[in-house]
């Protein structure tokens, strides 16, 4: 499992890291604000998030709130000394998943990091929907009209990643990176075959996915 | 609607102020002096939470969380004086889903209650102890459990196995798999995941004859221990 820690004293953030990994856990490192929005844009999933209150650069409860925005299914541990019944009822109120006072024990936050990650697992699934397709983000299925569709995974990331940019312009170049990699070769060629195979699998036609002026692709609202 | 709350606590003279209190902030509560009522409440009555002392008379708490937590899958709060961590490990890998030592702040407690029941993990199975098919699987000691016999998985083999049952279903790809159970450190051509998947293959297959791991060609590999598992 892996944990993004945020938490600005680098040794007790070295230290918790080393301790997490004799847990089984692999973790990777913030220290600021700033650095754990771009870890989680950059790396995306994570199973759950430890997140110190008193930053640099940001307040801890102002962090949580864009953190829920751009991954709203990973759970969120506050690991602060911030020990007040204020403090932690507000941090509930915020939306913290736990909240854990400074000095900690690591197996005790490992033991917590574990409840957490089984109450993601079953949280309500994550689904999108465009008009008679239904995409589960989660499970990594297709269905049209309740019939299974069959995609490979290279379809699936390509069909995702324009239901989550919903109504916006997608172009090709960022189809590339985000479902190959930016210096694969023929890259657009395969962007192009994908997305017209994924057309052909998914019946396409209620014109979903939609070639736009600028060149790159679209899907509808509804 | 107002939340159900059982209460299980012996110390009348703790147990009545918090039960009022709580019952101010609009939670019904039942409260119980013995885990034997307690458990017999549970199986009659359905409630939004249990919270639980662990120091009730004659029996042991832990045993009573883990026994609830096998037959059951509400929220599980464990409210006591006990407060080494090794108790409180014990706890939450028997089952809890938190865990707070007296002396309590009410407020705190009723933060906690809320977060646990507005969650709603009522109808879903938490454990550290996973069934799947006729097996059993410790995600803590990392014990492979069958009727007959018992296998201690690698650390490795472990964290898979583990990953593999909290992402129930899905197909995970094997940089997916390298990033959450070995880190970055890595050759990303190393076929360390290949050997690590076929020995938790071989020792899966020593216990059962159903296959669990699927290889799912260009993509990865998908666990599946039943029909409509991914549903």
């Amino acid at each position: 499992m892996k944990v993004l820690l945020t938490e600005d004293n680098i040794e007790l953030a070295e230290l918790t890291a080393f301790n997490l990994k004799k847990h089984g856990f692999v973790t990777d490192i913030a220290h600021s604000g700033e650095e754990t929005l771009c870890l989680l844009e950059g790396n995306g999933e994570y199973d759950a998030i430890i997140l110190d209150l008193i930053l640099p650069d940001v307040d801890g409860v102002r962090l949580l709130k864009d953190i829920k925005s751009m991954a709203p299914m990973v759970p969120v541990l506050a690991l602060t000394a911030k020990d007040s019944e204020k403090d932690k009822v507000s941090g509930f109120q915020a939306g913290f998943d736990d909240y854990l006072t400074k000095p900690f024990s690591h197996h005790e936050l490992a033991a917590r990091l574990r409840v957490l990650c089984r109450w993601h697992l079953y949280q309500p699934t994550k689904k999108i929907k465009i008009g008679s397709l239904h995409i589960n983000l989660e499970t990594q299925t297709v269905a049209r009209d309740g019939r299974q569709v069959k995609l490979t995974l290279n379809e699936f990331r390509v069909l995702s990643f324009l239901a989550k940019n919903k109504g916006k312009r997608v172009s090709i170049g960022e189809l590339l990176e985000s479902v190959w990699d930016r210096n694969s070769t023929n890259g657009s060629g395969k962007v192009i075959t994908t997305v017209s195979r994924l057309r052909k699998k998914i019946g396409d036609y209620q014109k979903k996915i939609i070639v736009t002026r600028q060149g790159g692709y679209s899907v509808g609202d509804n | 609607m107002s939340k159900k709350l059982l209460f299980i606590e012996d110390h009348q003279d703790f147990a009545k102020p918090v039960a009022l209190y709580l019952r101010q902030k609009d939670f019904l509560v039942t409260h119980v002096g013995t885990g034997k009522e307690g458990w017999q409440k549970l199986l009659k009555n359905t409630y939004d939470l249990v919270i639980l002392d662990l120091g009730l008379p004659g029996e042991d708490g832990l045993k009573l969380c883990q026994k609830i937590r096998e037959k059951k899958s509400i929220p599980i709060l464990i409210l006591t004086a006990r407060d080494e961590v090794s108790t409180k490990v014990s706890g939450f890998n028997l089952g809890a889903d938190d865990y707070l030592v007296k002396p309590v702040s009410l407020k705190e407690l009723v933060a906690r209650i809320n977060r646990l029941v507005d969650k709603d993990l009522k109808d879903t199975f938490r454990s550290s102890v996973f069934q799947f098919d006729t097996l059993k699987f410790d995600t803590v000691s990392g014990q492979l459990i069958s009727v007959k016999k018992s296998i201690q998985l690698t650390k490795k083999e472990k964290a898979i196995l583990e990953y593999f049952l909290l992402k129930k279903g899905r197909v995970l790809t094997r940089m997916e798999l390298m990033d959450h159970i070995w880190g970055e450190a890595i050759d990303a051509c190393s076929n360390t995941v290949n050997m690590a998947i076929s020995s938790l293959r071989k020792k899966l297959r020593q216990l059962s004859k159903r296959r669990f791991i699927h290889s799912i060609h260009g993509l990865g590999y998908k666990f599946e221990w039943e029909k409509g598992s991914d549903g």
